[in-house]
């Protein structure tokens, strides 16, 4: 007997099929097929829905003034990635193209490229609202999924917009901004959306501080124009590295977080290893120097410490002019003030580390 | 001719949908996680009835068990590629009714290799094909036909309707001309009564 399961053009009877043996099928599916058979019937989206075992995928987020994507990413294997365009909605050839329907948005597929497939949507709305239903449509297929990096470069001239994105996204690892000629944006922004690693904002104008109740990033926080940072949440930032320029901060509001950091016990502020801190107006370096004392800070002890502090990176930073604190669970910091306008913090978690060539 | 014994000589009678019994061996039989729940520590007394499935479904099911005895362990879905000479073959040989037979006794057997390996031939099926595509292969009805279909149910729904409309009139008029004579009938029978009475209370 041949076999009719061989041929390519083959129709098989899927949702006849036992459900045990439905979950078995989708569980063998990767998700890009899942999305694409979660779009051929509500029936068959929430067979997706419900299955058990669903591959672990997360999204990239884009915006910006040329495009507006979102890639959605399998996270045991990079290379397979599905690419949703909201930007162009024009098509020539309606006949030429495949079309799907997602809630209320239609669109059509791009050829495959490798395990890259491309959807363009079409639907003449406003490019937000299609994004944040492809997002939540995303969040509804794999309860595990999770946005990992978003870029906003902004087109709007009203930030207000990206509402409903953010409302969407809720959450995000990494978070970069770009605000070119744009004031007040980040307002928009960091109240919406929880960051959980990585912080970035270039070009970011703010007229007023934004009191928020926390930043919760934990790696990175980069801000070249942190005139946005009041001191309210400065005080309550506890990222492993933070770059602060243009900041709007005090000598007061500096002491006050050194003090902070002096008196903290538990994970409270364990995870600070260099924080700097660059004002345009105040001479923070200079004031910070004058009120080291308060804090029992003293000067280098090459017993106690290296000289050379290692980044993650590799690179090395010379520490001979820092002056210590020590906290009473034995977490010593070197603060340093290099320039009248600078200072910087940073956490020996490894007192002697790996030395510098030079040294 | 069944015991609960665990030696791979014992064997079973499986009773087909068609009453016909056939022979399996124990250890073919007891990947079947339904059977090792259901009679595996009791043992059967009698063929086993998996009456819901025919002979040649439940012999290929079977087949494949027989063969997979002396494979280790199953540890979670093989690559298609990776499938030997044997099990391609086994697969090549169906048609699709048969396919979908053994798909439903492995899923009620609960053989979780022979299930696995059917349903990972399912997704291949699908594997590079555009949502447009996937509707073909898995049969749905396209948005069209689903428009034709509600627009033919429409219709019927509206023609009910009316059936029903013109039905409850014509109950309604039956009613009113079935209704007279009736109250008629029981005026009477009140106004004689009545006069009885009256005549029984002079006297």
């Amino acid at each position: 007997m041949t076999s009719s399961l061989q041929r390519p053009s083959h129709n098989f009877p899927l949702l006849k099929l036992p459900y045990l043996a439905m979950e078995n099928v989708f569980s063998c599916m990767t998700h890009l097929e899942l999305v694409d058979i979660s779009l051929c019937s509500k029936k068959c989206k929430n067979l997706v829905k419900s299955g058990r075992k669903r591959p672990w995928t997360y999204m990239d987020i884009e915006l910006n003034w040329i495009q507006l994507q979102i890639y959605l990413y399998d996270a045991n294997d990079e290379d397979i990635v599905s690419v949703w365009d909201f930007s162009k909605r024009v098509v020539r050839n309606r006949k030429s193209v495949q079309w799907w329907k997602l809630n209320e948005l239609e669109g059509y597929t791009k050829k495959q490229r490798g395990n890259e497939r491309h959807y363009q949507c079409t639907t003449k709305q406003p490019l937000e609202i299609s994004t944040a239903t492809v997002i939540s449509y995303f969040f509804e297929l794999f309860p595990d999924c999770y946005v990992k990096n978003m870029t906003l470069q902004f087109m709007y001239n009203d930030s207000q917009c990206l509402l409903p994105v953010l409302a969407a996204v809720k959450t995000v690892e990494n978070l970069k901004t770009h605000n070119y000629d744009r004031i007040d944006h980040i307002k928009n922004i960091l109240p919406h959306v929880t960051i959980t690693k990585a912080f970035q904002t270039n070009y970011n104008v703010c007229k007023n501080p934004l009191v928020l109740e926390s930043l919760a990033c934990t790696e990175i926080i980069y801000c070249d124009n942190a005139r946005w940072l009041s001191p309210e949440t400065f005080m309550t930032l506890n990222c492993k590295l933070v770059g602060l320029m243009k900041a709007r901060l005090t000598v007061e509001d500096i002491m006050r977080y050194f003090k902070k950091w002096k008196n903290s016990t538990g994970d409270e502020m364990n995870r600070l290893q260099h924080m700097y801190i660059i004002s345009e107006d105040i001479e923070i370096g200079q004031g910070v120097f004058n009120a080291l004392k308060e804090l029992g800070a003293t000067a280098w002890d090459p017993v106690k410490r290296a000289r050379y502090f290692k980044y993650p990176e590799g690179d090395f930073i010379d520490c001979q002019t820092g002056m210590d604190i020590e906290r009473t669970d034995g977490l010593l910091a070197s603060i340093m003030v290099p320039t009248k306008k600078k200072v910087s913090i940073i956490v020996w978690k490894d007192r002697f580390p790996e030395q510098h060539i030079r040294q | 001719m069944t015991s609960p014994a665990s030696s791979s000589e014992v064997k079973y009678l499986i009773e087909s949908s068609e009453g016909n019994t056939f022979d399996v061996s124990g250890a073919a039989l007891r990947q079947s996680n339904t059977f090792n729940a259901m009679f595996l520590n009791i043992g059967a007394d009698g063929p086993i009835p998996f009456t819901d499935y025919n002979e040649a479904t439940l012999k290929k099911v079977f087949e494949y068990c027989e063969h997979s005895v002396n494979e280790e362990n199953y540890s979670g879905p093989k690559h298609q590629d990776d499938l030997s000479k044997w099990d391609l073959n086994f697969f090549n040989e169906m048609d699709q009714k048969m396919f979908i037979d053994v798909i439903n006794a492995s899923n009620f057997l609960d053989i979780e290799r022979l299930t696995s390996y059917c349903c990972e031939r399912i997704a291949r099926m699908l594997r590079g094909k555009n949502t447009q595509e996937m509707i073909k292969v898995i049969t749905l009805p396209t948005a069209e036909e689903l428009e034709a279909k509600q627009k033919v149910e429409e219709k019927k729904a509206a023609a009910a309707k009316k059936v029903a409309e013109k039905a409850a009139e014509t109950a309604e008029k039956t009613e009113t001309l079935e209704e007279l004579p009736v109250q008629q009938l029981v005026q009477t029978t009140r106004n004689k009564l009545t006069r009885k009475y009256l005549s029984f209370s002079n006297e």
